[in-house]
């Protein structure tokens, strides 16, 4: 439709979803300076660029697709609740994580600052100081209560991270000897093994096995390294083995004063706990990165194996699935709950 | 079939054998009383729905159960109204695993009784899951719930023969339940039968 026909249907999505309640209240006050800036625009015709206003128009429509799937009824929190403390972890705890619950099977981090854009294009508004970097993520809908498959999430903060700071291009300009194949996008080559790297420091191998999973002996492409590669990288960083991408990465890093890709999860293994359909209890953040390792092996061990330790009388994949799931989003929420309550019982 | 009182409970919550009680998160141990557990309210729900269908029906050509209730969710701490006469499917905030030698029974805590809201249900040995709870309110107003809360307690029985939960030839229905599932009362074997002796 018309960009500011758009505007006026999005400003009227977005205030009853600022009735919804939101687990993050930042996301709350994005809502509502979001339809401010809306409204200031619409208040104005003519005011602005038709280019400004159809980019505007669009940036909204893709804004109200995380939103609406960031209430507390749609987001997925548990792996969210992982997600803020990486985000923490890499010194970027002003941004605020939407999700968009899609109805494909793709994982994606959009690209966009809207803030930003609102910042440089609608100068004039006025949002009394406020400001909030989004983070941007699709999730489909049938994996949202899936922590175990959300795993290709943490990779898809590393593209965030990497955009945020720059780090590819950092190690593009400090060692630019390509490390795609002459002809292929070195630039995406760095972008994907970097997000690829980000993500098994979380979450371990079970990050690379999920591509496995998705894209079994996918070849390189002009912007992917092939599965294989990117495969291999990631177990020489598991493994600590030396590796000259790894270096470029860590060199560009260190030149950022950013902290260097480590590996952040502790081992655990849930079989104990999860054989006797009980939740796991981490001691720390570190064992719930961990978890999702252990779990993702344990559920596909135990679907591959045909294996029944819980003595299901009705043994189906779909219900190990469910159960095996199940027990990790639970075991992360207590650890959230326990969290929360000891930082509330704990303050004056 | 004894009353499990306070020492039991807590030298069970130890233990890493059969003879186990598992309670995540056990976030107070005051929460262990003289001969129950109180148990809190999770953050989920599944909220009953007046609908044009005259009732809920088990047959086979029904209109979904499920479509008789909408999910929503609080975090813990925020607030969940809860009307009169509505049923609304919660779960308790814990993950319970019962030994195969105990059973327990849920009932609504006293101070909660006295509100209107009432409970009263029977979990099996050897259960695992976060504790169902249907809960009713009984009274003429409505009455602001907090997640979190300690809205029920635990009664827990010993038997003196174990009783498996899920290596019966009958599989469980609520197996490993993390969130509120409706009824799947329509999923009894013997509706069949009955259905053959209703015509």
């Amino acid at each position: 439709m018309r960009p500011r026909v758009d505007l006026h249907l999005v400003a009227n999505t977005l205030r009853a979803l600022d009735d919804s309640a939101y687990f993050d209240e930042r996301v709350h006050k994005f809502t509502r300076h979001f339809i401010g800036a809306i409204e200031h625009v619409l208040a104005s015709p003519g005011k602005y660029d038709d280019a400004i206003e159809t980019n505007f128009a669009y940036l909204c429509r893709a804004v109200q697709s995380y939103l609406s799937g960031s209430t507390n009824n749609e987001i997925p929190f548990e792996v969210v609740f992982c997600l803020t403390d990486a985000l923490r972890r890499w010194r970027l705890s002003d941004a605020a994580i939407v999700t968009s619950l899609t109805e494909d099977h793709n994982f994606h981090l959009k690209p966009l600052d809207p803030w930003k854009f609102i910042e440089t294009s609608i100068a004039d508004y006025d949002a009394e100081g406020f400001q909030l970097p989004v983070v941007m993520i699709g999730v489909p809908r049938i994996y949202a209560h899936k922590p175990i498959f959300c795993v290709p999430l943490f990779h898809e903060l590393g593209h965030f991270v990497d955009l945020k700071y720059r780090v590819t291009q950092v190690s593009a300009i400090l060692n630019p000897t390509p490390i795609a194949p002459a002809g292929f996008d070195d630039l995406t080559y760095r972008m994907e093994h970097f997000a690829d790297l980000f993500g098994a420091s979380f979450v371990g191998r079970s990050s690379i096995a999920a591509l496995e999973a998705i894209a079994p002996n996918a070849p390189a492409s002009i912007t992917h390294p092939a599965t294989a590669e990117r495969a291999a990288l990631v177990d020489a960083f598991l493994a600590g083995t030396a590796h000259p991408t790894i270096d470029l990465f860590q060199n560009a890093l260190a030149a950022l004063s950013l902290p260097t890709l480590t590996k952040v999860f502790d081992l655990v293994d849930v079989a104990h706990d999860f054989n006797d359909v009980r939740t796991f209890v981490p001691s720390s953040i570190e064992q719930v990165y961990g978890m999702y390792d252990s779990a993702w092996a344990y559920l596909f061990n135990a679907i591959d194996k045909r294996l029944n330790p819980w003595q299901l009388s009705d043994r189906r994949d779909g219900i190990v699935e469910a159960l095996v799931n199940d027990l990790t989003e639970k075991s992360i929420r207590n650890f959230a709950i326990r969290e929360a309550w000891h930082a509330a019982a704990s303050s004056p | 079939m004894p009353l499990l009182q306070a020492h039991e409970i807590r030298r069970r919550l130890t233990l890493t054998s059969q003879q186990r009680l598992y309670i995540d998160p056990l976030l107070e141990t005051t929460q262990v009383g003289e001969v129950s557990v109180d148990l809190r309210l999770g953050p989920d729900f599944l909220v009953s729905l007046l609908t044009r269908k005259p009732a809920v029906e088990l047959s086979a050509t029904r209109r979904g159960v499920s479509s008789y209730f909408r999910a929503t969710r609080r975090d813990v701490g925020q607030k969940f109204i809860l009307y009169p006469g509505q049923i609304v499917l919660a779960t308790s905030l814990e993950y319970v695993g019962l030994p195969a030698d105990v059973y327990a029974d849920i009932i609504t805590r006293s101070s909660y009784s006295r509100l209107g809201v009432q409970l009263n249900t029977m979990i099996q040995p050897s259960f695992r899951g976060c504790i169902p709870l249907e809960l009713v309110n009984h009274s003429n107003n409505p009455v602001e719930l907090v997640v979190g809360s300690r809205v029920v307690q635990a009664r827990l029985f010993s038997l003196d023969k174990k009783s498996p939960y899920q290596g019966t030839a009958v599989n469980r229905k609520y197996l490993g339940n993390v969130r509120p599932v409706v009824s799947r009362a329509q999923d009894d074997a013997d509706l069949a039968t009955l259905g053959k002796l209703g015509g």
